[in-house]
C-alpha cells in the first residue's frame, strides 16, 4: 500500500477513527463495540466480505462470554490470580491466545498490515491499551458453485471445472494430486489488486530451471491490478508480438493435474477461472482433453481430422482465390466450367468476394457471442437465410464462394476454443490478401513465414513445435496419433521433466 | 534493443513482400469469369500456308447453375487463321469478350498433312505456353478436325471434356497408346525411340474411334498401322488390359475340336499384361551395327476364361494347350506391329534406346543411320500366357438330352 499509518495506537477509540480514515468512512464497513473484559473493544469488518456467522459465532460470541464470566474462572487464568478490569493489554492476550478458536489467526502491530488484512476479507479484532491488533479470517463473499465449465465441454471425463476463488481452485488439484510432491509458491501481484498467484509444479518430476524460470517472471511482473490469468500470460509470456498462446489456458483441473504430470508448471489466479500451464506445444492447443479420455484410436482419427481443420480455416479461402484468379488448370474441367458459370454472374472478383465474406462471417460469429442467448436464434436466421441465401439469389456473390467459406467456417469451429484457433482464424485475412495477389506464391511465402514463425516461438523457453522440431520420437507417440496408454511409457522430453518415466515397464 | 531488431525484422520481410510482389506480380491475376475456356483446338494448314484453327470454346453460361434449363450449346465452335499459331489465336482474341484461356485445353487435334509436314511448330506453341497443362492429348485427324469437334459424342453436355475422359479409359486399357503431350514431346526429343500418335476418326453411329497408329520419325508422321499390326504395337507401349479375343476351339486340342463345332470359340481376356524388351551384344562384330545385336521382346499376358462354347475347360489338359495359342496369338500380333514400325522406318519401340542405356559407344555409332538400319536388328519375340481365372461357374452348363435323342 502506498499509504502509511504506523502501529497500531493504544487506544482503540483512535485506532478505529484512523482506520475509517485511511478508508474514507466506507458504509459498508462494519464497527461492532463492545468491552473485553472490562477494557473498550472494537471488531472491524466489511459486510459481505466477511461471514457475519463466523463472526458472530466465532469471535463476537466466545468474547461477549468470557466478559460475562468471572475473570478467574476463565481459562488461561493470570497465575497471579486477579487481574485488574480494564488491563487492556491482558485482555488481548487473552483473547489472541485461549478465547479465539478461529484457526486463521494474525496478532500484528502494524496498522497497516492490518488494514490488509481487512480489506483481504479478515475481521480486525482492536482492544483498548494493547497497541496491537488480531486479524482472523472468515472470508464470507459470495463464490459461484464449481461447475463444468462453459468453454471446455465434454463428453467424457470429469466435468468439475475451475471458479474464481484460488482457494477453492487450489482444493480441486490437491484433491486429484495428494501427494507431498505437489509444490505450491504463492505470491501477490498487482500493487492495487494484490492477487494472489499460485505456482504449482510436482517436485522430483518438474525441471526445476522450469520452475524457477516461471517464478523469476512472475516476480518480475509490475503492474497495478490483475484481474484475470491472461493478464499474467500476457506479462509472462515468451513472445508478446505472437498472435499464437504460449501458455495453456484452461479451466479444467484435470488438465492442470495432467500437465503437472507430464512435468510442466500451473499458474493459478485468484479470480480467475482459468489456469495457465506451461511450456506448452503448438500440436496440444489442437487436442481437447477428451482426446485422453476417449478410445486411442478414435482420438487420433479426431486429431487428424481436426489438423485437417486447422490447414482448411487458415488456407481454405486463400487457395479457393489462388485456384479462381490464377491457376484456372488446377480446378477440374467440369468444375471450373460450373464455377465460370456462376462467377460470371457476379460483380466481385473472387477475392474480395470472400474477403467481404470472410468478415461478415467474423461478424455474425461475433455478434452471436456477444448477443444473450435468447437472441441468438435471431442472428443465425439473419446470419443463415437472409445474407447467404439472399447474397447468392441476388448474385452478388456466388453459391461456390458462400460454400468455401461456410467450409472454412465450420473448420474454424471444429478446433477446440484455446486461443491457437483465434490465431489461425485471424491469420486466413494476411493469408487472402497474400492469395489475391501473388496466387500460390503468395499463399507458399505466407505459411513459411508462418513455419518460421513456430519454429522461433518458445514457451516458457521450451520449443514450441516439440516434438516434431526438434524432432523427439516418443514424443510423436502422443502427437501425431494418440496412442494406447500402454505405449505412453515416457513423459514429453520438451519440458525436461527429471523423471522421465511415466510407466513401469521395459 | 528487441524493438529496434523487431523493427528492422518487419522492414524486411515487408521487403521480400514487395520483391516477391514484384517478381509474381498481380497483373498475371485473371479471373475465371474474365476468360474463355478452349476446350479443344484443331490445327491444319489453309490453302495458302496459314494455320487455319478450330476452336472448341466453353459456354458455360448455358451450362447454368442448377434449376436453370439448359437452353443454349455449352460449348461454341470459331476458326482463326493466320501465319502462326500464336496470330490466329490473337486473331481470334481480338473478335471476343473475354481471353481465351488454354487452362483447360482437352484436346489438340491436327490434320493429317500439317503431322507429315511436322508437328515441331505445334508441340512448341502449346509445350510452350504457360497455361497449357502437360496432360492435354494430341491427335491426328485424317479429316479436317472441325469435322471431328463436330462429330464429338453427345454423352457429355462438353464434348471434347468426354473425349479425353474416353482417351483416358483406353489409354488404362492398353488400347490407346499414351497420347498427352508431355510423353509425345518426350518421345519427339528423346534419343532412339521415336513417337507415336493416335489417330481419331468419326465411328458409325455418331462415335468416335481411334483406329490407327500413327509413326513419327522425328516431328513427321511417316505411316500408319492399322489392325492387327495396330494392335501388335500396343502391346509394347502400354499394359494390356480387359482386351478380349477369341481362339477356336481346335486351340485347345483336337478332343475339344472334336466337341465345338465351326463357331464355337473360346472367348478370353487379357487381365494384366506386361511386355518387357532386352537387348544384348551377339558377340560377333564390333557392336556398332544392328547386326551386331540381338532383341527379345517378352510379352506376359495373364488371361480369363469369359466364355466356353466348347465346354472343355474342366480337363486340365486343354490349359497348357489354350495357354499356348493364345501366346502365339500375341506373338504374331506383336510381329505384325514390328513389321508395321520397320516399313515405316520409325522406332516407336526404344531399342535405340535400351542398346544407347547398354552401350552408349556402341549407340553413337550406329546413332545417325539407326532409323533407316534398325529393321537389321534381329528381334525374337517371345510371349507367354496364363490362364488364372475360368470365371464363378465350374463346370459349364450341361444340358439334359432330350429322350429321343
Amino acid at each position: 500500500m502506498d499509504l502509511q499509518i504506523g502501529p497500531v495506537p493504544p487506544s482503540a477509540a483512535a485506532a478505529v477513527g484512523l482506520v475509517q480514515a485511511a478508508l474514507g468512512n466506507p458504509p459498508d464497513l462494519v464497527i461492532r463495540p463492545f468491552h473485553l473484559l472490562g477494557a473498550p473493544a472494537a471488531v472491524l469488518y466489511f459486510e459481505g466480505l466477511v461471514d457475519s456467522r463466523t463472526v458472530q459465532d466465532g469471535m463476537l460470541g466466545p468474547l461477549m462470554a468470557a466478559a460475562a464470566q468471572s475473570p478467574a474462572s476463565l481459562p488461561g487464568a493470570h497465575p497471579a490470580g486477579g487481574i485488574a478490569t480494564g488491563d487492556g493489554a491482558h485482555a488481548f492476550d487473552r483473547a489472541a491466545t485461549a478465547l479465539l478458536p478461529s484457526g486463521q489467526l494474525k496478532v500484528t502491530d502494524s496498522l497497516d498490515q492490518a488494514l490488509d488484512d481487512l480489506l483481504d476479507g479478515h475481521a480486525l479484532l482492536l482492544v483498548d491499551g494493547a497497541g496491537r491488533a488480531v486479524t482472523v479470517q472468515a472470508p464470507g463473499w459470495e463464490k459461484r458453485q464449481v461447475s463444468e465449465p462453459p468453454s471446455e465441454p465434454m463428453v467424457r471425463g470429469p466435468r468439475e471445472g475451475f471458479i474464481e476463488s484460488l482457494t477453492s481452485n487450489l482444493a480441486l488439484v490437491r484433491r486429484r494430486l495428494p501427494v507431498p510432491e505437489l509444490r505450491v509458491w504463492r505470491t501477490e501481484v498487482g500493487r492495487r489488486t494484490r492477487t494472489s498467484v499460485a505456482l504449482l509444479h510436482l517436485q522430483g518430476v518438474a525441471d526445476e530451471a522450469l520452475v524457477g524460470e516461471a517464478r523469476r517472471r512472475i516476480e518480475r511482473i509490475q503492474i497495478d491490478g490483475v484481474l484475470d490469468a491472461t493478464y499474467v500470460d500476457e506479462l509472462i509470456r515468451d513472445a508478446p508480438w505472437s498472435p499464437f498462446p504460449t501458455m495453456r489456458l484452461t479451466e479444467r483441473p484435470d488438465v492442470v493435474v495432467s500437465q503437472l504430470l507430464e512435468g510442466r508448471v500451473a499458474i493459478l489466479v485468484d479470480g480467475s477461472p482459468e489456469a495457465l500451464t506451461a511450456p506448452v506445444v503448438l500440436w496440444e492447443l489442437f487436442q481437447p482433453a477428451e482426446d485422453h479420455y476417449e478410445n486411442f484410436i478414435a482420438a487420433s482419427v479426431l486429431r487428424w481430422m481436426r489438423l485437417t481443420a486447422a490447414v482448411t480455416a487458415l488456407v481454405g479461402g486463400p487457395l479457393f482465390v489462388a485456384m479462381t484468379s490464377f491457376h484456372h488448370e488446377m480446378i477440374p474441367t467440369v468444375l471450373v466450367l460450373r464455377l465460370a458459370a456462376t462467377l460470371r454472374q457476379t460483380p466481385l472478383p473472387a477475392w474480395l468476394a470472400v474477403l467481404l465474406y470472410e468478415l461478415v462471417f467474423e461478424l455474425l460469429r461475433e455478434a452471436s457471442v456477444r448477443m444473450p442467448k435468447q437472441i441468438g436464434g435471431a442472428i443465425s436466421i439473419v446470419g443463415g437465410i437472409v445474407l447467404g441465401e439472399m447474397a447468392v439469389r441476388s448474385g452478388i456473390v456466388s453459391p461456390a464462394t458462400v460454400l468455401v467459406i461456410s467450409a472454412t467456417g465450420i473448420s474454424g469451429f471444429a478446433l477446440p476454443p484455446f486461443a491457437a484457433g483465434v490465431a489461425l482464424r485471424l491469420l486466413r485475412f494476411p493469408m487472402l490478401l497474400l492469395s489475391a495477389g501473388f496466387g500460390f506464391v503468395g499463399v507458399v511465402a505466407g505459411v513459411l513465414a508462418l513455419l518460421i514463425h513456430l519454429c522461433g516461438l518458445r514457451s516458457l523457453g521450451r520449443p514450441y513445435l516439440a516434438p516434431l522440431a526438434p524432432a523427439q520420437p516418443l514424443g510423436l507417440l502422443d502427437t501425431l496419433v494418440r496412442a494406447r496408454r500402454g505405449a505412453l511409457r515416457w513423459r514429453p522430453q520438451f519440458s525436461g521433466p527429471r523423471d522421465r518415466r511415466r510407466q513401469a515397464g521395459p | 534493443m528487441t524493438g529496434a531488431r523487431t523493427a528492422a525484422r518487419a522492414t524486411a520481410a515487408l521487403a521480400a513482400l514487395c520483391a516477391a510482389l514484384l517478381a509474381t506480380g498481380c497483373g498475371s491475376s485473371r479471373e475465371i469469369r474474365d476468360v474463355s475456356f478452349v476446350l479443344g483446338v484443331g490445327v491444319e494448314r489453309a490453302e495458302g500456308g496459314d494455320y487455319h484453327l478450330t476452336f472448341e470454346v466453353a459456354n458455360p453460361v448455358a451450362l447454368g447453375s442448377e434449376g436453370t434449363p439448359i437452353t443454349d450449346s455449352p460449348v461454341r465452335w470459331m476458326t482463326a487463321g493466320g501465319p502462326t499459331i500464336d496470330q490466329a489465336v490473337e486473331d481470334l482474341n481480338g473478335r471476343l469478350a473475354y481471353r481465351l484461356s488454354w487452362a483447360q485445353l482437352q484436346a489438340i487435334i491436327v490434320a493429317e498433312p500439317l503431322a507429315r509436314e511436322g508437328l515441331l511448330d505445334v508441340l512448341d506453341y502449346f509445350t510452350r505456353h504457360r497455361e497449357m497443362r502437360d496432360s492435354v492429348r494430341l491427335f491426328v485427324s485424317r479429316t479436317a478436325p472441325a469435322e471431328i469437334f463436330h462429330r464429338l459424342p453427345a454423352l457429355n453436355p462438353v464434348p471434347s471434356v468426354a473425349l479425353a475422359a474416353r482417351a483416358d479409359v483406353m489409354e488404362r486399357r492398353g488400347l490407346l497408346p499414351p497420347s498427352d503431350l508431355r510423353r509425345i514431346v518426350a518421345a519427339v526429343s528423346g534419343r532412339g525411340q521415336q513417337a507415336i500418335v493416335s489417330s481419331i476418326a468419326p465411328a458409325p453411329g455418331g462415335e468416335l474411334a481411334f483406329p490407327e497408329i500413327g509413326f513419327l520419325r522425328g516431328d513427321r508422321l511417316v505411316g500408319w498401322a492399322a489392325g492387327p499390326a495396330a494392335d501388335g504395337a500396343r502391346w509394347f507401349l502400354g499394359r494390356i488390359t480387359r482386351q478380349t479375343f477369341d481362339l477356336p476351339c481346335a486351340a485347345a486340342g483336337p478332343e475339344a475340336a472334336r466337341r465345338g463345332v465351326s463357331p464355337w470359340r473360346y472367348s478370353l481376356t487379357i487381365g494384366r499384361s506386361r511386355t518387357a524388351i532386352r537387348v544384348w551384344r551377339s558377340g560377333a562384330g564390333s557392336g556398332g551395327s544392328p547386326r551386331d545385336w540381338r532383341a527379345q521382346v517378352s510379352a506376359h499376358a495373364d488371361l480369363a476364361v469369359t466364355g466356353d462354347s466348347c465346354r472343355t475347360l474342366l480337363t486340365p489338359e486343354h490349359f497348357p494347350r489354350l495357354e499356348r495359342a493364345a501366346a502365339d496369338r500375341i506373338e504374331a500380333a506383336i510381329q505384325a506391329g514390328l513389321r508395321a514400325a520397320r516399313e515405316a522406318g520409325s522406332d516407336p519401340f526404344g531399342f535405340g534406346a535400351a542398346i544407347r542405356r547398354q552401350d552408349p559407344a556402341a549407340w553413337r555409332e550406329m546413332e545417325e543411320r539407326w532409323d533407316t538400319t534398325w529393321w537389321e536388328l534381329p528381334v525374337a519375340v517371345k510371349a507367354e500366357a496364363r490362364v488364372r481365372r475360368t470365371g464363378v461357374t465350374l463346370a459349364p452348363i450341361e444340358l439334359v438330352p432330350e429322350p429321343g435323342s
